[in-house]
Parts: structure tokens; sequence; C-alpha cells
């Protein structure tokens, strides 16, 4: 079987190349790494990419000057049924972009590890236990008071803990109950997250699954 | 004068092995250094007299180099011997300009230095500042420091090595032989003082407290929305120095004794300092970092060294920061690094200093077979340690808050050696001289929950060093 073309999306970041040697590790993968502002969605339109991972970033999701072209990859190709990991600041994109409320969380939470909830069945999370350590780094959550847009189904939240309650419960991850979009708060690519080259295997699967139709 | 936009460099004429010259044991490298130092105006002194030292069994020094290499905006200045310029352009002259260049890509993209040899044996050594970052990330439009260049390396075709294990003294050149001249210095030896009168005086510093406080709490803004996670916030204090400055620097090892010891001087540009860290260094393709951050006193005595030790290790924002400077680690090496290499081989251990202890770790990779050492120091300059993440963006609020480009303070010193090693420690704990004129920068790391009172304290504390070293020539020659 081909390779799967993967295209990485660095939001100008500082965690892109964590997430790029996750995939670079795998012989299977041929992955292109662009940055948010190039010319890169002729490559989607060529049908050049099999499936495209939105990484962390600074800044708004809600903002194109941070968010640059990733809003067109996922309303204008997320809908044609492109497998679409968002990270962070893509996880935050993804959720704005179907209708979901952004807010800056009372708290911010950075460098610091939560558990799991897993609530949901998650292809992205299959084989990752419940109540995994993740890597979180954050000032912007999904707001829970503004609901979980319809088309998309919450799949874990932050085990609720002391030190974070302010920010009321914390979603974690989502999936899109049709298309194969998917969503993680947290970074999978952190040396602080258990299971992260899972879910990143767990990715690349759903990639070559689409991929062989 | 020539001007050549498109003149290509080798140093392909450089011998793979240089010629050794063994020059006897016992030997005060120091007091040697502050007699080369009479007789050139480019010279440099790295030594490592305190642990850890993760690579400086060898303590180094050269002068006179064959070439001097600066960088300011697109242009690289090239001066030297016409007949070293001839070998590296094809043209004799003392002076060339190359324009309408990334002077850092253009070096990257000329020199080739595998050249065999061993790691301290010459190469490219000096200076990069902070906005050297300018020519790594065409995204960052950083205003250059107006005295210190971009950067600043000098061509070291030969030099001297002590080995501090046995403490033989050795020289060694690829060219020109200049032991005579060396020998002539060491029969000068032992002198019963190195070291001429100095005077320093304090003459302020760019931030009052309230200004700090106000630039703490606006990063802290900047943080709560998204821009970033930490966020140095620094300040400069202005020194004149006048005189020797080089008896201060000998006076900051017996204050601040540390593991990466420097003193680079330029002509009129001296800079000397007492860094704690490296920045990075590759060996054998091997990539070292060792993101330090979390810093707690030293104890009377070893009990309570340990309680210190664990109150610092249980400190949850201390270990947040901590886990986002490896984190930042490696991804920057992984610019660099085969895939699957990069690793955190010890997290968070704690090293004792002379004054306080820190929380260390070693993020280590393989440097993948395409990467030169110039790609090593370009995928981590400037520091995390000294600026934040995400770094770009951080950086953009770094320059917002600081009046002044911040030049040398967390930048890079040290060397790209003749075999392919390289070798940077971040110059920080430094001062930095133009003539009398001289700076020193703290900075302090904020996160959304820093208090900036406590921010403060900090920035004072990590200049205690270099204050207390000066302090001891304040207002009359010795």
């Amino acid at each position: 079987m081909s390779k799967l073309r993967i295209l990485l999306v660095d939001n100008y970041d500082s965690f892109t190349f964590n997430l790029l040697h996750m995939l670079e590790e795998r012989p299977d993968v041929d992955l292109t790494l662009v940055r948010n502002d190039d010319d890169f969605l002729p490559l989607l339109e060529a049908g050049e990419i099999d499936g495209v991972l939105i990484g962390p970033g600074p800044g708004s999701a809600e903002d194109e000057a941070y968010f640059g072209r990733n809003a067109e990859v996922i309303t204008g190709y997320g809908p044609k049924g492109l497998p679409i990991l968002g990270v962070c600041l893509g996880f935050q994109g993804i959720f704005h972009l179907f209708g979901g409320t952004l807010k800056q969380a009372a708290l911010p939470v950075h460098g610091k590890v939560s558990a799991l909830d897993i609530c949901g069945d998650d292809p992205i999370l299959q084989n990752v236990p419940n109540g995994s350590m993740v890597m979180r780094y954050h000032s912007i959550i999904a707001d829970p008071e503004g609901g979980i847009p319809d088309v998309l189904e919450a799949t874990a939240y932050a085990e609720a803990s002391e030190e974070f309650a302010a920010n009321g419960k914390e979603l974690m991850a989502f999936r899109h109950r049709e298309l194969p979009i998917f969503g993680v708060q947290f970074h999978p690519e952190s040396f602080g997250t258990n299971f992260g080259h899972t879910m990143i295997d767990n990715f690349c699967r759903i990639v070559a699954e689409r991929k062989a139709g | 004068m020539t001007d050549m936009s498109t003149a290509k460099m080798t140093l392909d004429w450089v011998p793979f092995t240089p010629k050794d010259v063994p020059l006897g044991h016992d030997i005060s490298l120091l007091d040697l250094f502050w007699l080369v130092k009479q007789e050139h105006e480019t010279c440099y002194l790295l030594e490592s007299i305190s642990h850890p030292r993760h690579q400086d069994r060898f303590h180094v020094l050269g002068f006179s180099p064959a070439l001097l290499l600066s960088a300011r905006g697109d242009t690289l200045t090239v001066t030297g011997r016409p007949e070293i310029m001839g070998r590296c352009f094809g043209t004799e002259t003392d002076s060339l300009k190359i324009e309408g260049v990334n002077p850092y890509e253009y070096l990257s993209d000329n020199l080739d230095m595998n050249r065999g040899a061993r790691s301290h044996q010459g190469g490219l050594i000096g200076l990069f500042c902070h906005e050297a970052m300018n020519y790594f990330e065409p995204s960052m439009k950083l205003e250059e420091h107006p005295v210190f260049e971009p950067f600043r390396l000098g061509l070291y075709l030969d030099g001297l090595i002590l080995d501090t294990v046995t403490q033989s003294l050795s020289y060694y050149t690829y060219d020109e032989d200049r032991s005579e001249e060396v020998k002539a210095l060491l029969s000068k030896l032992p002198l019963e003082n190195s070291g001429g009168p100095v005077e320093t005086r304090y003459l302020g510093a760019s931030e009052t407290e309230e200004s700090f406080s106000k630039k703490v709490a606006d990063t802290q803004q900047k943080i709560c929305e998204g821009y970033s996670f930490q966020a140095e916030v620094g300040m400069k204090s202005y020194f004149e120095v006048k005189g020797d400055k080089f008896t201060a620097y000998k006076h900051l090892r017996e204050v601040n004794p540390s593991p990466y010891m420097y003193y680079l001087q330029f002509g009129e540009q001296e800079l000397f300092g007492a860094s704690p860290e490296i920045l990075i260094s590759s060996k054998s393709g091997r990539i070292l970092t060792t993101p330090t951050a979390g810093t707690i006193r030293r104890g009377a005595d070893e009990a309570e060294d340990v309680a210190l030790a664990r109150q610092l290790l249980s400190d949850p924002k201390e270990i947040a920061e901590h886990n986002m400077l490896v984190d930042l680690h490696r991804n920057d090496i992984s610019m660099v690094c085969q895939p699957g290499t990069v690793v955190v081989e010890d997290l968070m251990y704690v090293i004792k200093f002379s004054h306080v202890q820190h929380i260390v770790s070693n993020v280590v990779g393989v440097q993948a077979r395409d990467k030169s050492g110039f790609d090593v120091l370009r995928c981590i300059l400037p520091g995390g340690v000294v600026t934040g993440a995400p770094k770009i963006e951080t950086v953009k609020i770094i320059d917002a808050n600081e009046a002044q480009p911040r030049g040398p303070y967390g930048g890079a010193v040290g060397r790209f050696g003749f075999n392919g090693d390289c070798d940077f420690c971040l110059p920080i704990r430094s001062l930095f001289c133009d003539g009398d004129q001289c700076f020193a920068q703290t900075s302090a790391g904020v996160v959304y929950d820093s208090r900036p009172a406590h921010e403060y304290q900090e920035v004072q504390r990590k200049l205690d060093g270099m204050r207390k070293t000066l302090a001891k020539f304040a207002g009359e020659a010795q």
C-alpha cells in the first residue's frame, strides 16, 4: 500500500516538531510540514493529502492571523471526508467552526497534567486506558456553558480536580458524529502524556482506513 | 575593501590534522590569557571551573584569529590576513563585504566544518546575539543591538588547550606556527598578580520596580489570552568599567565559579560571564541540551540542602515551568535529530551550584546525517530558558516589553569545531562591554500566576553575583 500522505500544519508553535517526530517515526507516513499561512490548499485540492494534523499554537483559533488557512481546511475539506485531527489550537478551531463557543479559562493550565475521564467511543482514544495522564498547555477552553455543537460528541473530559475547579468541566476530546474529524485539547506529543503514540497511531489507522476506502 | 555579493567561501584548504606542540604542565591558563590579552586585541578564553562539566575537561584559549566574520542585517563582513582571505575566497584582500545575503545561511551553505581533528582544536569561535534569530526565523524582524552585531566569530586556526585532568598545556596549529610567541609569554610565568587596576560605577537600571511590575502584569494578560505559556521579563543594569576588565573577570571566578566561564574580546567589545548552563552541544553527532529552570537556595548543611531540594521538587509552579521547557527543548532539537532518537535522558535532577540549587533535565538526541553544526545552533537560539514558549510569539512579547535590544544576553557563546562538533553556552550572568560602557541583563520567567514583587526580587537576585563582583572595584582604582 502506498504511504499515508499526512499534512502537519504548524501554527508558529514550539511543539510542532514533537508531533512531527511521532509521525516520522512511522515508515508508512509521508509527511509534509507547512505553516498555517503557506499556500498549501492546492495540495488538498489536488487530492495529494490523506489526512491533516492541525497542531497547537499561540493566539486564538477565531483570529485568522493565528489560525491561517486551517479554517478552510476544516470547513472546505472536512465535509469531503478528509481525516483531520486538531491538537490544542486545532481542537479549539474545529470546536469553534462547528458552532461551539471558546472562552478564556479562569485558570490557565500550562505544563500540568490531568487524568482523562473518557466518556465516549473515540477512535483516537482506542486502547488509551481511562484515567491516563495527559499534559495540558492552554489558556482558552471550549466553553461548557455554550454547550457541545450537535455534530460533535464529547469523548473525554479532564477528571475533576480541586486545583482546576474554577474552570468548571473541561472538555479534553471530541469526535465529529459523521466525519473523521477529531480534537484533543491536551498534547499527545508531550513527554508528560501517557499513550500519546497510541493516539497518533490511531489517527494514522483512521487515515489508512479512509484511504483504503 | 572589496565588494563581493556572489563570492563563495571555502575551508577545504584547512588540513585535517593540526600540528601539536606540548608546552608543559601546571601552567596558569588564566594568567597566560592576561599576557595574551596585552598583545592581542581579539582573543578568547573558555573554561569550566565548577560542576557540572558536560563537556569541558579542556579549557581553551585563542588569539588574533586568521579571520574575523561579523554580521549586520544582510551583510557579512570578513577581515583578515590577505593570504587566508585568498584561500577562503580566491581574492587576496584584507577585507570584504558580502552583501544581500543572510549571513548565517551564507556560512551554513558554504562551510564544511567536518575537517577531522578534535573538538577543542579551533574552528569558528565567538558570539551570537539574541537578534540572530532574524536569520533563523524569517517572520522575525527584531531590531539589532546598536553595538553588538547579530554574530561575530573568529576563524581560529591555532590556540592553546589545557587538559585539566593532567594539567598539561599544548599548542595546536593548522597553519602558521606561533608556538615560539607563546613560549616567550610562558617564560614570564608565574606572575605574582595578573590583572591591572579597574574602577567600576553602577549607572542605574532600565526598569524601576514599578515599571517592571507593569511589564509583568502586561505579560500575564497576554498569557491569559493564549499568546504565551511563559515569557521572560528582563531588565538591564548599566555599569561603567574603567581599566582592566580582566581583573573583574578574575574576581567573578571567585564570587561565582561556574561550569561555563568565558571571556571574549573583540577590540573595544569585551564580554565575560559565569554561565550555569550550556545552550546546546553536539559531539560525535550526539546532541545534548540541559534545560535548567526552578531555583532554590543552598542549605547550611547536607540535611538542609535535601530539605530544600524536596521543597523545590514538590512545588507545582516550578514543575509546570520545567515541564514546558522540557517539551520545548524536545521540539527544538527534533528539528535536527533523527526521528525517534529524542529522549529525556534525565528528568528533573537537582544540581547544587555555589549559591543556589537548580532543577535540570538532560534532553538528548542523535543528529540527523544531513544536518550540520550550523543547523544545530539554528534550532535552539535563542534558548527557551531566556525566552519562553511558544517561542516566536513569546519573543514578540519580549521585544515589545524591552526598550533596548537584548544583544548578547541569552544568545550563544562558543564554537563550531573543525570536526563538525559544536558547543555553545548561554551568555547569562554576564557583563557586556563596549569600551567602558557595560551592561548586564537578568530576567525572570513569568507565568499566569507569578507575583510581580517576587519576580522583581528574582531579577535582582540573579544580578547578585555580577553586582558583588563589580562592587569590589567601585569608585577607586585598585
